[in-house]
């Protein structure tokens, strides 16, 4: 019993104060019930038929009259009065068919009601087969088929309905007698009936009371502690959130000083980058302006050994004189020995040999001071040719550290670039930083807010658990002091939470500065929850 | 058509008086007698023939004829020397002896240098070298313009086998003679 | 009716004579009446033709061409110009000589000599004192006394004008003539029986003789005709050579020079008198007196010969009537053996120092050679109509030679294959073409057939057939061969060694050979053909071959070979060719007149030749001999050895190769063998052999050739085979004697000297 919850108990007493009422009353109900069908029986159904059942059969006893009557001999024209009679009769049957067919009471009174319909249909169908037969006939023939078929089929209909007629008597003799033994047993039963009510719903009330009330009582001494709990809970979250919201902002500032910084940095690197450019075009240009030198160079070296290609064709040419020369001298001397060997006879020749030798030694003595000009041209020219050779080279190495220190500057632009990259990633890094310690900021201003909201619960519990001690009849002083304490500290908590949430507005300049309102954190308001209580405890 | 009218005897001991051929070796001067001389003509590509003592070079063709070339540095125990554009070859007749055919050598010499006529005077007799030098390969001595020749009788040189030792005038001997 | 000598005689007139038809028609071709061109073309063709009839074709054209001779002698003596009716008439004479060769090749009646030539030769023989005419007179005592007033005049007028060209021409010939009359007097006075200089010497005054006579110089023809006459008396052994006769000729050859200088000086100075005086009936009787008096036996012989000569040819004219000895003797073949018999054993008798050997040689010698060189001579003015000197003949074959070097350097000159021009080539192609003919030309000029030297041995064989009583048949084959002069002046001699040993020693007697079952007549076939670019000259006989056995035992008593070696057959075989191993004394028991094999070989190998034997018992002998075609120039293989380049004779050149190392094997890891065709060979390395530096380390890098000499078979490895070249070969000089690998220089394709290797020594030197 103890497992069920108040509202069960509640409901398990009221209902079996309910159930026995209800008990009561429907069998008070039927009793009644049951006397009412058996008189509105026999008043609107009994009735009726037989009234009808009469009609019924006064028509066919008509009919079967007026048949009677039209078989003595009578004239067509009588005949016929007869026949029309004879048809209202029939309709007058019909309509009490119909009227009849409303009031059909049970199985018997159906099968009883079809026998007197299907004669009735079998008469009128008789009638009609032998009407032209009737209304022309102008012998006797008519009469054989009134006597003969008609009239049965009257007289059964008529047995028919005197049948249902007993059976409708019958039907309302045994509703009367229903009627009479409901009345008998209410008039016993009622009476104990409640008084047994009375007696349990005595007794569950006790037992309701008893039970609530234990159950109550250690709530509330709970509850109260749990908000006294609350109330020291909350103090701390707001010193916590206090804390925090400190830390958000400290960490902000720096962020703040940071992405300065980063935008320092950045445009210096542009600079460098900017510088490095201009530097990499100097140095191309020096590159080229060297690499024309070394082209003047090259060329000067070529026109160079142009000069010492030709000096060396001279140098050859001279030879070739000397060469010459020395043939020439040769050829002299086989012409001396010639004239020799010829004795006196080439006295004469030997001294035109002669002439010729001393020619080609003089020619040799020329082409030797040739070749040694010669010589000292070429060796002017190669000395030119070594230095320009040096300058070649030294404009060369220039060429080559050029070459060089432009990729040096391609590299630091390249870094430079690089940088900038890097910078522009910290600055995201930075950013996504600030949003975060935003975040955290508004994160800790609400802390605040819902320590300071736990704490005005926890007064509201506080009052609760005294309105509660009070249906209890319990004293709650203790209580009370403790709530007032814990609600002087949130309050603090929550003015400083919001002297910093300006500051902290400024740094969330990329997001939509939203209000933190401390109801925001706690959806479901404080007057709402006392009203319950409230309702609770009415 | 007769040889033996050309190719007379100019080298007779008695008369040395002539034109002389003059070149060098060596450093030193040298002449023999344009007689001796065919003609000078340069150096050639020269055929060796192995197994030969170090001073024959070999052959060449002297138009059409094959001719020994004697290298006289070698011949006369001189250090080779290599060849240059100044080096020739004095194609040398040298008259048959004991009834052979008179042949035509080569001698390859530094340089030649002139023909000169050299009179008795000018040809002293050829010095003593105070060792037992064979000079008889040597005519005498000349000393004209200064410059000291020593006269070669080249047939006799060439007809001898083997290295021939001889000892060149040299200017001191001018002073001597 | 015909002797066999007759058939042979007239084979011979028709065999030798059309050349010299051919000439006359030629010489024929350029005379005009008025003119004396082609008299002296002419003269000479009469004189071959006489000296033809005298030598080999004695017969019944004789009269015919004495009818020539007559003519020419009227123009020589009248007025040294042709006649329209003299040309006519030798141009009959011309269609009448040529019928007569017909005839004789036909074997047909001989054409009669027209009448009237004798009617229109008549006036010649009026005039058969001329000089021309006297020189077909061996001792006609008649001519000389018709001279002999001519020469009392002894006065000579020189036609300056009209005989200048003659006269030069005569000039510079007596020249060349009285040098070799006085070189050859200065040999004969070293060896008086040489027949050779003593026919040159002949030729000489009667070529002299026949100059001056056409000059109308009688006195001076006198003078050459009775030193002719002189010189004849010796050449038929009719006198003997002693120190007087030699001075008589040496005289009478500076009596001729004397008057040459004084026709040369007219001819340099014009203002000089053309008529001089001639004193020369001093040199005339020096002569008579030689020919006659000193020696009467011979002079008394003559008659004899005169009378046989006459009834023979009986109509035949006086001039005719006095043929030579000789020339009776081949026309009687009965005659043949009769004069050389009595006439050499004086020849032996006066120069008993020889050796015996030596004079075996040279005892037959004379007649042979007589007839031989009568030949030549004739075959020299057949060849050629103008009488060269050989030494200019080789003087030209080297400028030949010379030429087609320039012309291949100048072909292969860089600079000239740079030039695509067409015409340039097609030029050079030109040029190439003619210097190739140019070549061939030169080149031919010095060949001459071997049939004169083949012909010699038939005489050779009939003498010794005869003496010796046997029957030998002589074949000869490839007698239209030809070789160099030089060589075929060289050859003959080992020859006639050969063919000698082959009838004295190799054929058997009759009655040895009809017992063995060979034909009684045996056979020895003399034959030459082209062969490896040389020519090969066989000696085969039928006889009984050599006999190994006693050749060893031979070798072995001379201590030439040890008593054990073992030799091949081959081996033992060319033992004959060591000195010492006299063939007599070897091969048969015939003792005394064999020459040393060693002088044949030597012989041969100083024409760069090879001789080979082979034999079978009982079977018969022959020789083969190898000769290059000629000696200035030679067939060769230039092959290179490190840096250098050498010729080596195709000749002795058998195959080359390039060698496997599988053919290469080492003995006592030393000398090297080469396997060539299934045989072992020595291999040389002709670097090692130079003592130069090889390109080649294994001796399978480089090429082989396989070298014969004689016997031998030698591998030699050379480093490169540039090819087959002609080269003219140059002496190199007397220094490089001792140098045992070289013979000699040429120059090659690009001017400078490729050396000759001596194969022989090259193959000695190492073993």
């Amino acid at each position: 019993m103890n497992k069920l919850t108040i509202q069960n108990r509640i409901i398990l007493t009221m209902s079996l104060v309910v159930i026995l009422t209800i008990s009561i009353s429907a069998y008070a109900l039927r009793s009644v019930f049951v006397l009412n069908k058996s008189v509105a029986d026999v008043a609107e159904n009994t009735v009726p038929s037989l009234k009808v059942l009469y009609d019924i059969k006064s028509d066919a006893q008509a009919e079967i009259g007026s048949l009677a009557l039209s078989a003595t001999g009578i004239s067509p024209e009588a005949r016929q009065k007869l026949l029309t009679e004879n048809a209202s009769a029939s309709a007058d049957i019909e309509v009490n068919l119909k009227k009849y067919d409303a009031l059909v009471s049970d199985e018997e009174d159906r099968r009883l009601f079809s026998e007197i319909e299907r004669l009735n249909k079998a008469l009128v169908a008789s009638v009609s087969k032998s009407q032209a037969t009737i209304a022309s006939d102008q012998s006797g023939d008519y009469l054989r088929a009134i006597t003969q078929e008609i009239v049965p089929i009257s007289e059964s209909l008529v047995a028919a309905t005197e049948a249902d007629i007993a059976h409708n008597i019958k039907l309302s003799t045994k509703s009367s007698a229903e009627a009479k033994a409901s009345a008998d047993s209410a008039n016993f039963y009622l009476p104990f009936g409640v008084a047994l009510t009375i007696l349990v719903v005595i007794g569950m009330a006790v037992w309701l009371i008893r039970s609530t009330n234990g159950a109550l009582g250690m709530i509330s001494t709970n509850l109260g502690e749990g908000a006294r709990q609350t109330a020291s809970a909350a103090g701390q979250v707001a010193s916590s959130s206090h804390a925090l919201s400190q830390g958000a902002a400290d960490q902000a500032s720096a962020v703040e000083e940071t992405s300065a910084s980063l935008e320092e940095i950045s445009t210096m690197i542009r600079s460098t980058a900017d510088n490095a450019r201009k530097a990499k075009d100097l140095a191309g240009e020096a590159r080229a302006v060297a690499d024309e030198g070394t082209q003047t160079m090259s060329d000067m070296n070529e026109a160079m050994s142009a000069i010492d290609a030709s000096s060396a064709e001279v140098a050859k040419i001279v030879k070739n004189i000397d060469e010459i020369a020395f043939q020439t001298n040769i050829l002299a001397l086989n012409a001396a020995v010639e004239a020799a060997r010829a004795g006196q006879a080439g006295a004469g020749f030997a001294v035109v040999a002669d002439e010729v030798r001393s020619l080609a030694q003089r020619s040799a003595a020329a082409a030797k001071e040739t070749a040694e000009k010669i010589d000292a041209a070429i060796s002017n020219s190669r000395r030119g040719s070594a230095c320009t050779a040096m300058v070649g080279e030294s404009l060369n190495k220039i060429s080559a550290r050029i070459a060089a220190t432009d990729q040096l500057v391609g590299d630091i632009a390249a870094a430079a670039s690089e940088q900038a990259l890097g910078i522009s990633q910290i600055s995201i890094a930075i950013n996504q930083m600030d949003s975060i310690s935003q975040a955290n900021s508004a994160t800790a201003q609400q802390s605040a807010a819902a320590a300071e909201q736990l704490d005005a619960q926890a007064g509201v519990m506080h009052e609760l658990v005294r309105r509660l001690d009070a249906l209890l009849g319990r004293n709650s002083d203790e209580a009370s002091e403790r709530y007032g304490h814990s609600a002087q500290r949130s309050g603090k908590v929550a003015s400083r939470a919001v002297i910093r949430a300006p500051q902290m507005a400024i740094l969330r300049k990329p997001h939509a500065a939203r209000p933190a309102a401390a109801s925001d954190a706690i959806p479901m308001p404080a007057d709402e929850m006392t009203d319950g209580f409230r309702s609770f405890s009415a | 058509m007769n040889h033996s009218l050309t190719a007379s005897p100019v080298v007779a001991s008695s008369d040395l008086e002539g034109r002389y051929l003059t070149f060098t070796l060596g450093g030193d001067n040298y002449a023999i007698p344009v007689m001796n001389v065919r003609e000078i003509i340069h150096m050639c590509p020269i055929t060796p023939v192995r197994r030969m003592p170090d001073y024959v070079k070999g052959v060449i063709n002297l138009r059409g004829s094959v001719i020994v070339v004697i290298d006289l540095r070698l011949k006369f125990a001189m250090s080779p020397t290599d060849y240059n554009e100044r080096t020739c070859i004095i194609v040398v007749h040298v008259r048959g002896a004991g009834g052979e055919r008179d042949t035509l050598m080569g001698a390859i010499v530094d340089t030649v240098e002139e023909v000169v006529m050299l009179s008795d005077g000018d040809i002293g007799p050829t010095p003593d070298f105070g060792v037992p030098h064979d000079t008889q390969y040597m005519l005498g001595v000349s000393t004209v313009n200064g410059s000291v020749k020593t006269l070669l009788d080249i047939e006799r040189i060439f007809r001898e086998e083997g290295v021939v030792e001889l000892i060149a005038a040299d200017p001191n001997i001018a002073n001597l003679t | 009716m015909m002797s066999e000598a007759e058939i042979q005689s007239g084979a011979a007139f028709a065999r030798e004579a059309p050349a010299l038809i051919n000439l006359l028609a030629e010489g024929l071709a350029f005379v005009s009446p008025g003119l004396d061109a082609g008299l002296l073309d002419l003269n000479a063709v009469a004189t071959d033709l006489e000296d033809l009839i005298i030598t080999l074709a004695p017969g019944p054209w004789a009269d015919g061409v004495a009818v020539l001779r007559g003519w020419i002698n009227d123009v020589v003596q009248g007025d040294a110009v042709f006649t329209a009716p003299l040309i006519n008439q030798l141009g009959h004479w011309h269609t009448w000589v040529t019928d007569l060769i017909e005839a004789l090749e036909d074997g047909e009646p001989l054409p009669a000599l027209p009448l009237d030539w004798e009617a229109g030769g008549e006036p010649t023989y009026e005039h058969p004192s001329s000089a021309d005419s006297d020189r077909l007179i061996a001792r006609d005592h008649d001519p000389e006394s018709e001279h002999t007033p001519a020469s009392e005049g002894s006065e000579i007028t020189l036609d300056m004008g009209a005989d200048e060209e003659l006269l030069a021409e005569f000039y510079s010939e007596s020249l060349d003539l009285l040098a070799d009359i006085e070189q050859g007097v200065l040999k004969l006075e070293e060896n008086p029986s040489e027949a050779g200089t003593i026919d040159t010497i002949f030729r000489a005054f009667h070529t002299f003789k026949g100059g001056a006579s056409i000059l109308r110089m009688e006195p001076v023809a006198a003078v050459a005709h009775e030193l002719e006459t002189l010189l004849d008396a010796i050449r038929k052994k009719q006198l003997v050579i002693n120190r007087s006769i030699i001075d008589v000729i040496l005289e009478g050859a500076d009596f001729l020079a004397g008057f040459s200088t004084a026709i040369g000086a007219r001819l340099q100075d014009r203002s000089i008198a053309p008529t001089f005086a001639v004193e020369t009936d001093a040199i005339i009787d020096l002569a008579r007196n030689a020919v006659a008096g000193e020696l009467p036996e011979p002079s008394a012989m003559l008659p004899e010969g005169q009378a046989t000569s006459l009834p023979s040819v009986a109509m035949v004219g006086t001039a005719l009537v006095d043929l030579g000895q000789n020339d009776i003797g081949s026309i009687l073949p009965s005659v043949i053996v009769a004069p050389p018999s009595p006439v050499s054993s004086p020849v032996i008798a006066l120069t008993p120092e020889p050796k015996p050997r030596a004079s075996a040689v040279t005892a037959p010698k004379p007649e042979r050679t007589d007839a031989a060189e009568r030949q030549d001579f004739q075959v020299k003015n057949v060849v050629g109509s103008v009488k060269v000197d050989t030494e200019k003949l080789d003087s030209l074959v080297n400028l030949v030679g010379e030429l087609i070097i320039a012309q291949s350097m100048v072909v292969e000159d860089p600079a000239v294959v740079g030039l695509s021009s067409l015409g340039l080539s097609r030029s050079l192609r030109e040029l190439g073409r003619v210097t190739g003919e140019l070549q061939r030309n030169a080149m031919s000029l010095r060949m001459v057939p071997i049939g004169g030297v083949f012909q010699k041995m038939g005489r050779l064989v009939r003498d010794l057939s005869m003496s010796q009583h046997k029957s030998v048949q002589l074949l000869l084959e490839g007698e239209d061969v030809e070789l160099d002069r030089n060589i075929v002046d060289k050859i003959g001699d080992p020859l006639v060694h050969l063919v000698r040993n082959a009838v004295d020693h190799g054929i058997e007697p009759p009655e040895e050979r009809s017992a063995l079952g060979k034909r009684e007549n045996g056979t020895v076939r003399l034959s030459a053909i082209h062969r490896r670019g040389g020519i090969c000259i066989r000696i085969e006989d039928d006889g009984r071959g050599l006999n190994a056995d006693r050749i060893y035992a031979k070798a072995v008593d001379l201590g030439i070979i040890p008593a054990a070696a073992s030799l091949t057959e081959t081996e033992i075989f060319n033992l004959i060719f060591l000195p010492g191993m006299s063939t007599a004394a070897v091969v048969t028991d015939v003792s005394g007149r064999g020459v040393g094999m060693d002088v044949v070989r030597e012989n041969i190998q100083t024409l760069r030749g090879q001789i080979e034997i082979e034999s079978k018992r009982g079977v018969g002998t022959v020789f083969t001999i190898l000769l290059p075609l000629t000696l200035a120039i030679i067939d060769g293989l230039l092959v290179g050895a490190g840096e250098d380049r050498y010729i080596i004779p195709t000749l002795s050149v058998r195959e080359s190769f390039k060698p496997t190392p599988d053919m290469l094997s080492s003995v006592h890891g030393r000398s090297e063998m080469i396997r060539v065709r299934g045989q072992q060979v020595p291999l040389i390395r002709l670097n090692r052999c130079l003592g130069t530096e090889s390109e080649a380390t294994s001796a399978a890098d480089g090429i082989v050739l396989v070298l014969e000499a004689g016997d031998a078979i030698r591998a030699l490895q050379v480093d490169h085979l540039f090819g087959k070249q002609e080269v003219v070969i140059k002496n190199i000089g007397k220094i490089f004697e001792r140098q045992v690998l070289v013979s000699g220089g040429a120059i090659l394709a690009d001017g400078r000297v490729g050396l000759l290797l001596d194969v022989e020594k090259l193959i000695k030197m190492n073993f």
